[in-house]
This record gives C-alpha cells, sequence and structure tokens, in this order.
C-alpha cells in the first residue's frame, strides 16, 4: 500500500529543496524595462549547475549579498527555467559516424599523401591507409540512415543540391568521396595481387587491364584533384554542420571545423600506424606516420583551447557534469600518447609502447567526439546556457529599434518592404 | 544501451520486403509535382502577400483555446495533463505536437508577507515567428522546410526525412521531431494553417481566439495595428508594452509572427537576441579545410622528407 502524497514528511528532500530554492514567482519590480534596456547582458550570475539543469536548485545570496538586495532571491528573467532550446536528437550514431567518417577521410588522405610524396618507400601505408579507409567508410552509411526517425527516406538527402546546409554539402561529398575511396581501394588490390605473382615472368599482355587504365597518370591526376578535396570536407564539415546550430555548446564556433579536421587526421594516423604494426609491417613508415599524428595532436589542442575560449562559459557542459570525464580523457589520452611515443625504450618494446599510444589516440578521437555531441544535449537542456547564447553580441544597435547588417530575406530583396517595416 | 533495430523484430526477410514495398509506394513522394512557384529567399514580394500572427499578451486571458483549436484541426495528439506545477502551464514548450503554447508567468512583488504584495499574471500565446531568414529552412538538407505562397516557413512532411538538423537550428526552440517509435519520425511545426489560408480562411487559433489576442493578417496591416496598439496602450499609462519581433530582433528581420510583451522576452521562454547560426559560415569552412591542407602539406613534407634524407 503505497503511503499517500499528502502524509509524506515535510522534511522529505523534495520537500526541502522546495523549501530553499528562490521563489520563481517573485520579481524585484514589475516596472517592465524598456526594450533598449535589453541592449545591455542582464545580469544573471546566479546559475544551475549543468548538469542538474533542470533541477530548481540555486545557491540562495548570503552576507552583503543579501542585505544589499533584499530581493535578490527572486530569480533572474526566465520561464520557471523550462529549457528554452531543443535538445539535438543526434545520438551514439551520429557520434560514432563523426569518428569513424573522420577517421576514414584522414587516412586516405595520409595514403594518398604517402602515394604520392613518398613513393616506394611508403608504399605500405598507401596500401593500408586505403583499406583502413574503405573498412572504416562502410559502417558510416548504415549508421546515418539508422539515425533517421524514418529510415527508408535516406535518399531524401540526395533529392537536392542545397550546398548552403552543411548537412547536404556533406551527403554529396561522403558520396563522392566514397567513390574515391573504392577507386583507390580496387587500385591497390590490384596492385599487391600483381606484385604477388613474381614481376619479371609477367608478359605485358599478363598485366591487368584494369589496373593499367587506373594506374594512367592522368587519371590519377584527376583522381587526387577530386578525391583530396571531397575527403578535406568529410573530415571537417561535420564540426561546420554543428557550428551551423543554436545549441549553446556548438552555436558559430569557428575552432569546431578545424578542431574535427586535426582529429580526423590523428585518427587516421594512428589507425595506419596500429594496422601495420599488427600486420607486422616493417616498421620504416612508421617515424613519419607518428610525427604527423604529433602535428595533428598539436593542432588538436590548439583547437580544443579556441574552441574552449571562444565559447567561454557556454563550455560548462564539458567542463562538469556527464561528458567531464570524456572530455578530460580526450585530452588526457592526447598527452598521454604523446608522452608514451617519446619515452626511451629498447627496440623491442618500441612497439608495444607504440601501439598503445595509438589505440590511446584512437579513443582520445572517439571520446571527444562522444563529449561534444552528448555535451550539445547537456547545453540545450541548460536554460541558463541558453540565455546566454542569446544575449546581445553588440550592444550599440537597435538604438533606433533595427540593427544594422539586419533585415534578413526582406531587407535583402525588397528594400521598399523593409523601409517600410522599420520606419515606425 | 538496446539495440532496437526493426530487422532484429520482423526478420532479415520481413525487413527487406517491407522497405521493398516502402521504396517502390514512397518514391513518387520524393519527387513531388511542383503546383506553385515557391518564392524564393531573394525574391521581391510585397509584405501585403505574406500572411503573419501578430499576438498582443495584454489582451490573453489563458484559455487555451487556440491550443485547442490547434490541436483539432491539425489533428495533432494531447500533450497530457501535467502542470508545470508553477502555474496553469501543461504544455511547457512549442514542439512536434504542440504548434501553439499558452504561457503563464505568475509575478508577485513587494513584501513576501503578502501584505503590500502586488502581483500580475502574464499570458502569453507562442507560436512557430516563421522567420524572415529561417534557420529551420537553411539547415534543412532535403528540401522540405520551403516558403510557401503565403510566405511562411513550411515543413514537406512528405519530404522530410527525420534528420533533426532543424530541431538544433532553431534558436526559439520551436521544431520538434517527432517520435520515431510512436509517431512518424518527421520534424513538425506551425504551417500557419496553409491549408485554411488556401481556402481564404483565418487560421484556427486566430479564428478562435476569444480576445483578438491572436490576430491574422497581411504582415503590413499587422504591423500597423500592433504599432498603433503600442501606442494606446502607452496613452492609457501602460508603459511597458512593447513590440517583439515586429522590427528586426538580434540577426533576424522582422519576425512573421511577432509579440506585444510586457516582460523581458526571457520570462516568456523569448531569446533576446536569437543568433542566426548560418553567419560566417564560409569563414568557418575555410578554418576547418585549411587546417586540413595544412596537415595534409606537413605529411607530404614528412613522407617526402623521409625519402630523400
Amino acid at each position: 500500500m503505497a503511503e499517500d502524497r499528502k502524509d509524506a514528511p515535510y522534511d522529505a528532500p523534495w520537500a526541502q529543496n522546495l523549501r530553499h530554492r528562490p521563489d520563481p514567482n517573485r520579481v524585484s519590480s514589475l516596472q517592465t524595462p524598456t526594450p533598449g534596456q535589453f541592449d545591455r547582458p542582464q545580469p544573471l550570475d546566479v546559475r544551475l549547475p549543468s548538469d542538474q539543469a533542470t533541477a530548481q536548485h540555486r545557491p540562495l545570496p548570503v552576507g552583503a549579498a543579501r542585505d544589499a538586495d533584499p530581493q535578490s532571491n527572486a530569480a533572474p528573467p526566465s520561464y520557471y527555467d523550462i529549457p528554452m532550446l531543443k535538445q539535438p536528437v543526434w545520438k551514439w550514431q551520429i557520434a560514432t559516424y563523426f569518428y569513424l567518417g573522420g577517421l576514414s577521410a584522414g587516412a586516405y588522405l595520409l595514403s594518398r599523401v604517402a602515394d604520392r610524396a613518398g613513393g616506394d618507400k611508403h608504399r605500405n601505408v598507401s596500401r593500408i591507409g586505403a583499406y583502413v579507409a574503405m573498412a572504416t567508410l562502410v559502417p558510416c552509411p548504415p549508421l546515418l540512415i539508422w539515425d533517421l526517425g524514418d529510415p527508408k527516406r535516406f535518399h531524401h538527402m540526395l533529392r537536392v543540391w542545397k550546398p548552403s546546409t552543411p548537412m547536404n554539402l556533406g551527403t554529396w561529398s561522403i558520396v563522392a568521396y566514397s567513390g574515391m575511396a573504392a577507386y583507390e581501394v580496387v587500385r591497390q588490390y590490384l596492385t599487391e595481387r600483381e606484385n604477388r605473382v613474381d614481376a619479371a615472368s609477367l608478359g605485358a599482355t599478363d598485366r591487368n587491364k584494369l589496373l593499367q587504365v587506373m594506374n594512367n597518370g592522368v587519371l590519377l591526376a584527376l583522381h587526387d584533384a577530386a578525391g583530396i578535396p571531397f575527403s578535406l570536407m568529410v573530415a571537417g564539415y561535420t564540426g561546420v554542420l554543428l557550428s551551423c546550430t543554436a545549441n549553446p555548446l556548438w552555436c558559430k564556433n569557428p575552432y569546431l571545423g578545424p578542431l574535427f579536421s586535426a582529429s580526423a587526421v590523428s585518427t587516421g594516423a594512428e589507425a595506419i600506424s596500429l594496422a601495420l604494426d599488427l600486420l607486422g609491417d616493417q616498421p620504416a613508415s612508421q617515424s613519419a606516420l607518428q610525427n604527423i599524428d604529433t602535428a595533428a595532436h598539436v593542432a588538436e589542442l590548439a583547437c580544443m583551447a579556441g574552441f574552449s575560449r571562444f565559447a567561454g562559459e557556454k563550455a560548462d557542459p564539458l567542463r562538469r557534469g556527464l561528458m567531464k570525464k570524456h572530455h578530460l580523457f580526450s585530452l588526457g589520452a592526447i598527452v598521454g600518447a604523446e608522452v608514451l611515443k617519446r619515452i626511451p625504450v629498447d627496440n623491442e618494446l618500441r612497439k608495444p609502447v607504440r601501439m598503445v599510444a595509438s589505440a590511446l589516440g584512437l579513443a582520445a578521437g572517439f571520446s571527444m567526439r562522444w563529449a561534444m555531441i552528448f555535451g550539445g544535449h547537456t547545453a540545450a537542456a541548460d536554460p541558463h546556457l541558453s540565455r546566454v547564447v542569446s544575449q546581445p553580441r553588440d550592444s550599440s544597435i537597435r538604438a533606433d529599434g533595427h540593427m544594422k547588417g539586419a533585415g534578413g530575406r526582406l531587407a535583402h530583396g525588397n528594400a521598399r518592404a523593409s523601409e517600410r517595416s522599420l520606419s515606425a | 544501451m538496446t539495440l532496437q533495430l526493426p530487422i532484429l523484430n520482423r526478420g532479415i526477410g520481413g525487413a527487406l520486403r517491407d522497405a521493398a514495398h516502402d521504396a517502390v509506394v514512397n518514391f513518387p513522394n520524393a519527387f513531388p509535382p511542383v503546383r506553385l512557384p515557391v518564392p524564393q529567399p531573394d525574391d521581391s514580394r510585397q509584405l501585403s502577400q505574406i500572411m503573419g500572427f501578430f499576438t498582443d499578451t495584454t489582451l490573453c486571458i489563458g484559455c487555451k483555446a487556440c491550443e485547442v483549436a490547434c490541436k483539432q484541426w491539425n489533428q495533432l495528439p494531447s500533450d497530457g495533463f501535467e502542470f508545470t506545477a508553477n502555474s496553469y502551464d501543461n504544455t511547457k514548450h512549442l514542439g512536434a505536437t504542440t504548434w501553439r503554447h499558452v504561457a503563464f508567468k505568475e509575478q508577485i512583488a513587494g513584501d513576501g508577507d503578502g501584505t503590500d504584495a502586488v502581483s500580475r499574471w502574464l499570458m502569453m500565446s507562442d507560436v512557430c515567428k516563421h522567420c524572415d531568414e529561417a534557420p529551420c529552412q537553411h539547415s534543412c538538407p532535403t528540401g522540405a522546410i520551403i516558403y510557401n505562397n503565403f510566405g511562411d516557413v513550411y515543413v514537406q512532411n512528405d519530404i522530410c526525412n527525420g534528420c533533426g538538423y532543424c530541431v538544433a537550428a532553431c534558436p526559439f526552440g520551436v521544431i520538434g521531431r517527432a517520435d520515431e517509435q510512436h509517431d512518424d519520425g518527421h520534424a513538425h511545426k506551425c504551417t500557419l494553417c496553409m491549408d485554411r489560408q488556401e481556402e481564404g480562411m483565418t487560421p484556427a487559433c486566430a479564428k478562435v481566439c476569444p480576445t483578438s489576442s491572436i490576430q491574422f493578417g497581411p504582415l503590413d496591416q499587422l504591423r500597423d495595428a500592433a504599432r498603433q496598439r503600442v501606442g494606446d496602450l502607452k496613452d492609457r499609462g501602460n508603459d511597458r508594452a512593447y513590440l517583439y519581433g515586429c522590427d528586426s530582433v538580434g540577426d533576424y528581420g522582422p519576425l512573421n509572427a511577432f509579440f506585444l510583451l510586457e516582460d523581458h522576452p526571457n520570462s516568456y521562454n523569448l531569446p533576446v537576441d536569437p543568433p542566426q547560426p548560418f553567419r560566417g559560415q564560409k569563414a568557418r569552412y575555410a578554418a576547418s579545410l585549411g587546417v586540413g591542407a595544412l596537415l595534409v602539406g606537413v605529411a607530404a613534407a614528412l613522407f617526402g622528407g623521409a625519402r630523400h634524407g
């Protein structure tokens, strides 16, 4: 028999919370500020811990703060702290896709660069890189389709060409890129198969016709001219996509794209390095791969610092709460991998240490994507952050009721209409 | 974490049969006939042809008739009968199945003991703003979200594929994606009753509003009426009233659905300065591709250097 709600003890935790929270209905005055007052950021210094965004508990002001303003337990202007923004609907499938797609593009880029710049010495990098790129690309379309609420309509994504939205441009890029990656895998496979046979025993007529066509210099040049830009897009568009949202964590952050690009290259290098070690290939290319990895890690850490600095308070979902451990792990694993690579060890230990460092780097890349996606969920659920992201950024505007450089569709297309709408 | 794949329930054969059937049945929907020329963002259009809402919150009595009428006309499911525990609000926010939401805001000022306390009750019927340069329309990768022939933002449900980008892009938190387990999994929001407008009728919420708090009409007339209303209120001594969205708000031009408010926008869960997330997109692409190209250059130098060194 359940206890009647009326008989619940008044000192129950929920009742305590209710008693000590500031009255959400209490305001300091009913006098509404004039619209011009919104030009200045409102004082919103009391804030919620972002992991309990929907909980109503706020610390009460103490001492001088309370004496100065007896009404200071009035909540800042808000609608009962019901979140203003919608949480993103993207779940683990998208975080995994962001990771695998980036890794694939990074591995493909390194494979092509090793082929172009490295020549025969780095043939193993270009070969393994092509395979890694294809292996990590294959799960991406199923993940994307899975994420859609209605999987049978994935082809609607390719219904229009709309480069102004990163999701459409990215979908077309990944379609084009997958063609390039497939080309490269077939070429590498045929080359490998032909190399297995003693080359001297092959006559000119025995050589694979398809491989000869694929190795054509002009065709390869065209392939790279298209493949490298498309794979750069696949590596970085995901970050730009996130930055083109109203989510407090991601909104307009210019470091997200570079961060994802750098992470794509570093995880690509690590995956190739790990695959080479696992397959027991000659470690001739390992030092170059490790140095590329280090450069990408440096770029990644710099972008993460820039991201944090740009987002400021809005990056709090990464700094506390559920995503803190993922964020800290991604930073720690990058530093840890770099330290591991530089520890002087015996030659027989070199390979296992390198493999551990590569695995750490791969885990860091995944953890970063995970924290970024699910941190966005926390950020959107935090009513304080949604108020912060919609604070006025330029207070010199709107003194006369409108804003310079704004105006939208009407102002761009119809000067008369906007003139009419703004003359009051 | 449980894996919920339809394929596990129906078996692979059944899933394949279903997918083939759906593909055949839905294929024509992917390429719908174009009935009317769709206005493009740069079309020069007359304001008198663009229809919109003016919601005067000083007239709202919180009867929720607009919510009910909207749900009835558009055949939307109930939101349940759970109040927020702060006031009489049971819908909390706009969403995939809530296209009108009446916000109730109770405010008390003065002494805590209530002897000389003054109180007021702010009520506002919130709705999709039908932005002039809508981020949901901008973000939609399938072209499902368009400006319709009345100049309003409209989601074509047979085109929407449920990617959820518009949900993250909307700075007002308006558009939502329906539950994919129990519903169609597509994005939905206010259509400004496009079907009624095509028949020359008023949208359901404006039609039913008993106090004319919700007014519907061509934008030029609505804006004139709204400015007149603010002037009247000021003449009567209510200097709290101001218009939100009648002129530009933040990065946005005038909104097609705008409001007369009496308190800070945040009190109604409206953003003070909604960001336009697609501004500066090209620079962000350039930074992303630039860092990628830089690292490719480093890789080329390292691979090439190792060859020669």
